[in-house]
C-alpha cells in the first residue's frame, strides 16, 4: 500500500503523522515529497548513503549554429529565452523544460543542456526504514520535476509512506498520485477546514480514497467534524492538542516514541486502511 | 537622442515608474525636441521574465538608453546585449526625468540595481 500523508498549511502536523505511522509499522518505504522543506529526516534519522542530481534539460545558444530563432523566444511563455540583435539569451531558472524551443528553431541552434534543480538522497532511517527525500536547489522552482524523480526512486509493490508538500497545488498533486489512499491532516479552526475542502476536492479529482486525522484537537471548534459527516470523509484519528506532545515533536520525536499507546494505534490504523 | 522611461501613463506629465520590468507604460522621447510616444507595457503582467520581455521590446524600440527606478538581474542582462545604455535613479514626472538624464543627474549602471522578483510586489 501506497498511503501518501497530505495536509492544508505548513506545521499541520503533516510530517509528525507521516512519520509516526512509517516507524509504527515499520520496515517499510519512507518519501519525503515535500522537496522545498524536507524535514521527515528530523524525526527518522537516516544515514545518507547515495544522493543522486535532478536535473532538467535546458537550451543553450550556438551562435555558430545557425541564426537567432525569434519564434522560439516568442512561444516561450516563461519568458527563458530572448533575442536580442545577433543573439539569443537563455534565463535556465525560468525554463520548465517543455522543449518548445526544440522544436521550432532549426537543428542546431539550440543545443540541449542539463541544469541541475535538485538532488534526491537515499539512506536507511530508524527501524531499518528506507528513507528517500526530495530536495529541489535553492531559487529553483522545478518543485515537480524534483518530486517525480524522488517517486521513481521507490521500489513498486511496497508499504510505503509519502510525505507530501503543504497545500492542493500542483506540488502536492504530483505527490499524492498513484497513492492507494490519503491522510489528510488538519486542526480544528476555520483555517484548518478550508484548507480540508481543498485537499479534498484534489482527492476527488484523483479518486483517491481518503481520511482525516485531526491535529491539536480538543480546542472546541467542531466544524470539522460537522463538515466530515457532511462529506461522508473518515475521521481516523485525532491528536490532541497537548504541550507535551509539541515539545516532544519539536524535538524530533514522534508519536510512538512519547507513547507505545500510539504505537499501537497507528499499527491499528494502518490496518484499517489496508482493509478498505 | 533616443530614450525610454518607464512610467505610470502614457504622458510627459506622468509620473515615472520605478520599476522597469512591471512599469505600466514606456514613453520614448526625443530628448532634443521632447517629442513623445508611449507604449503600454504588455509584460506587465506576466508571470514570469517581464523584465526580460520588456527589456527585448524595449531594444526593438532602437532607444539608446532606458530611464528608470531600478533594473533587475535579468532585464539587465537582456539591455546590456543589446547595447542599452541603463540609468537608474529616476523620480517625478517621466519630463523631469528626462531633463534630469541630459543634465548628467542620473546614474549608469551595467548591473542589476534590484533582485529578481523586486517589481512584483507582495513581499516576494
Amino acid at each position: 500500500m501506497i498511503l501518501a500523508v497530505a495536509g492544508g498549511k505548513g506545521g499541520i502536523g503533516k510530517t509528525l503523522v507521516a512519520t509516526s505511522l512509517a516507524l509504527a509499522n515499520a520496515p517499510l518505504q519512507f518519501l519525503d515529497c515535500d522537496v522545498e522543506e524536507p524535514n521527515g529526516h528530523f524525526f527518522l534519522r537516516p544515514r545518507i548513503r547515495k544522493a543522486s542530481g535532478v536535473s532538467i534539460t535546458v537550451p543553450r545558444f550556438r551562435k555558430w549554429k545557425g541564426e537567432v530563432c525569434p519564434e522560439a523566444a516568442e512561444i516561450c511563455r516563461y519568458g527563458a529565452l530572448a533575442v536580442v540583435g545577433e543573439e539569443m539569451l537563455v534565463f535556465p531558472e525560468l525554463c520548465v523544460a517543455c522543449g518548445g524551443c526544440f522544436l521550432l528553431c532549426p537543428a542546431g541552434t539550440l543545443e540541449p543542456v542539463d541544469y541541475p534543480v535538485g538532488v534526491v538522497k537515499e539512506s536507511v532511517g530508524r527501524s531499518g526504514i528506507e528513507f528517500i527525500a526530495g530536495e529541489l536547489k535553492v531559487g529553483s522552482q522545478r518543485t515537480t520535476e524534483v518530486i517525480r524523480a524522488a517517486k521513481d526512486r521507490l521500489e513498486r509493490g511496497r508499504d510505503t509512506v509519502v510525505d507530501c508538500p503543504p497545500g492542493s497545488g500542483r506540488p502536492v498533486l504530483e505527490a499524492i498520485r498513484g497513492s492507494d489512499f490519503c491522510l489528510l491532516v488538519t486542526e480544528p479552526t476555520p483555517f484548518g477546514l478550508h484548507d480540508l475542502r481543498g485537499n479534498k476536492k484534489l482527492l476527488d479529482i484523483l479518486q483517491i480514497p481518503g481520511g482525516v486525522v485531526i491535529n491539536r484537537s480538543g480546542t472546541g471548534y467542531d466544524g470539522i467534524h460537522r463538515w466530515c459527516r457532511e462529506e461522508n470523509l473518515p475521521v481516523l484519528a485525532e491528536i490532541p492538542f497537548d504541550r507535551e506532545l509539541a515539545s516532544a515533536a519539536a524535538r524530533g520525536r514522534t508519536l510512538p516514541d512519547v507513547s507505545p499507546d500510539w504505537n499501537r494505534k497507528l499499527k491499528d490504523l494502518w490496518e484499517r486502511i489496508k482493509k478498505r | 537622442m533616443k530614450v525610454v522611461v518607464s512610467s505610470t501613463g502614457p504622458e510627459l506629465s506622468s509620473a515615472t515608474d520605478p520599476r522597469f520590468g512591471r512599469c505600466s507604460y514606456f514613453v520614448v522621447v526625443e530628448t532634443e525636441s521632447m517629442e513623445a510616444k508611449s507604449y503600454s507595457n504588455e509584460s506587465r503582467t506576466a508571470m514570469g521574465g517581464a523584465g526580460i520581455q520588456a527589456g527585448q521590446f524595449v531594444a526593438s524600440l532602437g532607444v539608446q538608453a532606458v530611464i528608470t527606478g531600478n533594473v533587475g538581474p535579468n532585464a539587465a542582462r537582456v539591455l546590456s546585449a543589446a547595447g542599452v545604455k541603463v540609468y537608474t535613479g529616476a523620480a517625478g514626472t517621466v519630463q523631469e526625468a528626462v531633463k534630469n538624464f541630459s543634465a548628467g543627474q542620473l546614474n549608469q549602471t551595467a548591473t542589476a540595481t534590484v533582485s529578481a522578483h523586486a517589481g512584483m510586489g507582495g513581499g516576494r
